[in-house]
């Protein structure tokens, strides 16, 4: 095997690893987008029936899992690009 | 049960002590004074600890001549061994001096005290220390009350000397009824006999009078009257020599450990010099006699006789004990150990997994869980709430409004041998593997080093929130009550969320945290306008304000901390979803973005 064509399958190798490692990223940002879906879907339904104190804490609750969710929707976008 | 009865029974036995005999409450008063005394010298030396008497007596003991020395000197100037050993403890006590230098100092204070001998026979001069006494306690009383550190460590020395003084004046006068029982001739013996009970009529005497210097004029005054011989006159000077020590054993009493070990030093060192002296009583008579006549002496002038044999016995048991000193110090720090503190220990780092990268980072990681274990209790308990009210479902607002007491603990003494000691070897162990350690890891070893310098950090946030929060939870003001008890219930909850983040509960995850750095932010009374109205309205002092302004931002401090070590050390196990779960929770930028868009939208 020839120089050129040693570097050429090291690149490869290389390339899947990162490769491998973008895809696993997008996936456990895929896991988390979901579990932060279905966070804010019970919030949501918990805040129809609440009051007072209760109904600004879910609202509170509700406002940092929708920050969670766009910042973890602009970086998934970022790394689709890679995946 | 023992020690719960042991104090009343004191208390009853002193009660009847003081009934029956005025003579043993003026003792009783005295050793207390003196304890007092040494308790404000001890403290008064502490004040110079790391500063110029620290080096000076650095400089004036390093070494065992030079501390022999030094105790020649300074009680030849003071005329009293006993103050020199006592002032030699408090040195001891305060970490001025080491163990082996005190004992120096021991040794070269018998030296000195001879020449007390020599002044009062051969010059008929005495100083007498004790006269400046009342002077001292003034003199130090008004610079203890001076802001000046150095002032105050000053008048602590000098207060701490005349209650020294003082005791020992009431000691003195509560013994003076049993002074006139001692008859010298009545106890007339001869041989060992005669020697060993005039020896403890010495150290009886010299007890009871406080001073080896009285008892040495009472044995001139029984020798020239004939009352006792030459020999018993000897032995009585052995027991005052070995009585003088014991000032330094009640010195002791409030001392620390060292101070008991110097005290011990002391009095073995009189006892095998007393023993050295009776057993070779007669070679030091003939060498008194020589030296008497050869230096111009009479054969019947028993005070500079005395003089002399108080200068040969205790140079030779100097002589005989300083090859020892060193066996002196092991054996006194096998039989007097230091107290054992409660050290806590690493107890997963090891050299055997440094070959595994995956156990050497669980072997970390479980290490400074264990740190935060530790850390845990100095935090909930400094915020005055039990780790079990924390981590139950209890609520916590119920819990803080029913409970006002402050919780009373050595947060420093916890934090150095629980968090500080732990954490320096955890940082050691990381230095040491670190290079070790492939590529890949190098994030996740950084991580954890940091969670571990975040845990300290949060200790150090509670040490500060503390000492306000101690004092407000418990005030009968309502409004400043209320705003504490709001930062130990968020608190409270951030450490129960980080319980339940470890526990592994489905409802909540690391970013669960988030919800407390956004509450701290825009809805702390700072913010939202609270602290202006209860200023305005005259309900809190400024000085109540201020004190919750700069708490309030060391609870925020400890909300960040308690957030990234909980992230680090209880995210999800999985590492992929921890990095992802670590990039989308809010950072500093995201959350002032959120409170100032909440607070536009109350406008």
């Amino acid at each position: 095997m020839g120089t050129n064509e040693l570097l050429n399958k090291l690149t490869q190798v290389l390339e899947s690893a990162q490769e491998s490692k973008g895809r696993k990223r997008c996936d456990a940002l895929k896991n988390v987008l979901k579990k932060l879906k279905a966070k804010q879907k019970s919030l949501e339904s918990k805040l129809e029936g609440a009051s007072g104190s209760q109904k600004d804490k879910l609202t509170k609750k509700l406002k940092t899992v929708k920050a969670h969710r766009k910042k973890a929707l602009k970086i998934l976008k970022e790394q689709k690009k890679k995946c | 049960m023992l020690k719960r009865i042991l104090l009343p029974t004191i208390f009853v036995i002193l009660a009847y002590g003081f009934w029956v005999s005025p003579n043993f409450k003026e003792i009783a008063a005295g050793v207390a004074i003196f304890l007092f005394g040494m308790l404000f010298l001890e403290e008064g030396f502490k004040a110079f600890t790391g500063g110029l008497l620290e080096n000076l007596l650095k400089r004036t003991t390093s070494g065992l001549g030079k501390s022999i020395s030094f105790g020649v000197v300074t009680t030849t100037i003071m005329q009293s061994s006993s103050l020199v050993s006592v002032i030699t403890i408090s040195f001891l006590s305060a970490g001025l001096i080491g163990l082996a230098e005190g004992i120096g100092i021991i040794f070269g204070a018998n030296i000195g005290t001879t020449t007390g001998a020599w002044l009062v026979a051969g010059l008929g001069l005495k100083v007498k220390i004790s006269a400046y006494a009342m002077p001292m306690l003034v003199f130090g009383i008004i610079l203890v009350m001076q802001s000046s550190k150095h002032l105050k460590g000053i008048g602590y020395v000098l207060a701490g000397l005349g209650f020294l003084f003082l005791g020992i004046h009431h000691m003195k006068e509560g013994f003076e009824a049993f002074r006139d029982t001692v008859d010298l001739a009545s106890f007339a013996m001869t041989g060992y006999a005669g020697l060993f009970v005039y020896t403890g009529i010495g150290l009886a005497a010299t007890v009871i009078m406080q001073s080896s210097h009285a008892t040495l004029v009472l044995i001139i005054t029984a020798l020239a009257s004939g009352q006792i011989t030459y020999e018993n006159g000897l032995a009585l000077a052995i027991g005052a020599n070995i009585g003088t020590t014991i000032t330094a054993i009640i010195g002791s009493i409030s001392s620390n450990y060292q101070g008991k070990r110097l005290a011990g030093a002391h009095l073995i060192f009189n006892v095998t010099t007393g023993l050295v002296a009776i057993v070779f009583i007669h070679q030091l008579m003939w060498s008194v006699d020589t030296i008497a006549a050869q230096v111009g002496i009479a054969s019947d002038d028993y005070t500079l006789k005395l003089a002399v044999f108080h200068t040969i016995f205790n140079t030779i048991g100097v002589m005989i004990m300083l090859p020892f000193t060193q066996r002196l110090v092991h054996g006194l720090e096998r039989a007097i150990p230091a107290p054992r503190e409660d050290v806590v220990e690493a107890r997963y780092l090891n050299e055997a997994v440094v070959e595994f990268p995956e156990t050497l980072l669980e072997a970390v990681r479980n290490e400074a869980i264990h740190l935060y274990d530790n850390a845990y209790e100095i935090m909930a308990h400094g915020i005055s709430l039990h780790r079990h009210h924390i981590n139950s479902d209890e609520d916590l607002e119920d819990i803080v409004s029913k409970d006002r007491k402050a919780f009373e603990f050595d947060l420093d003494k916890i934090y150095i041998n629980k968090v500080k000691v732990l954490f320096s070897r955890i940082v050691e162990y990381i230095s040491q593997v670190q290079n070790q350690l492939p590529a890949d890891y190098a994030s996740d070893i950084y991580n954890l080093r940091q969670a571990c310098s975040d845990i300290v950090q949060g200790v150090k946030d509670v040490k500060h929130l503390r000492k306000n929060m101690s004092l407000y939870i418990s005030s009968d003001n309502e409004d400043i009550r209320r705003e504490y008890n709001r930062l130990r219930v968020q608190l409270g909850l951030m450490m129960r969320t980080i319980h339940q983040v470890r526990e592994g509960r489905d409802e909540v995850d690391i970013l669960d945290f988030d919800d407390f750095k956004l509450d701290m932010e825009s809805d702390n009374a700072a913010v939202n306008g609270t602290l202006d109205t209860l200023i305005r309205e005259n309900r809190i002092t400024s000085t109540m304000a201020t004190s919750l302004m700069n708490d309030i931002d060391y609870a925020r401090s400890l909300i960040w901390n308690l957030s990234e070590v909980g992230t680090v050390l209880f995210g999800s196990l999985d590492q992929n979803e921890r990095a992802v779960e670590m990039l989308i929770a809010l950072d500093q930028d995201d959350v002032e973005e959120m409170s100032d868009e909440a607070s536009k939208s109350e406008m």
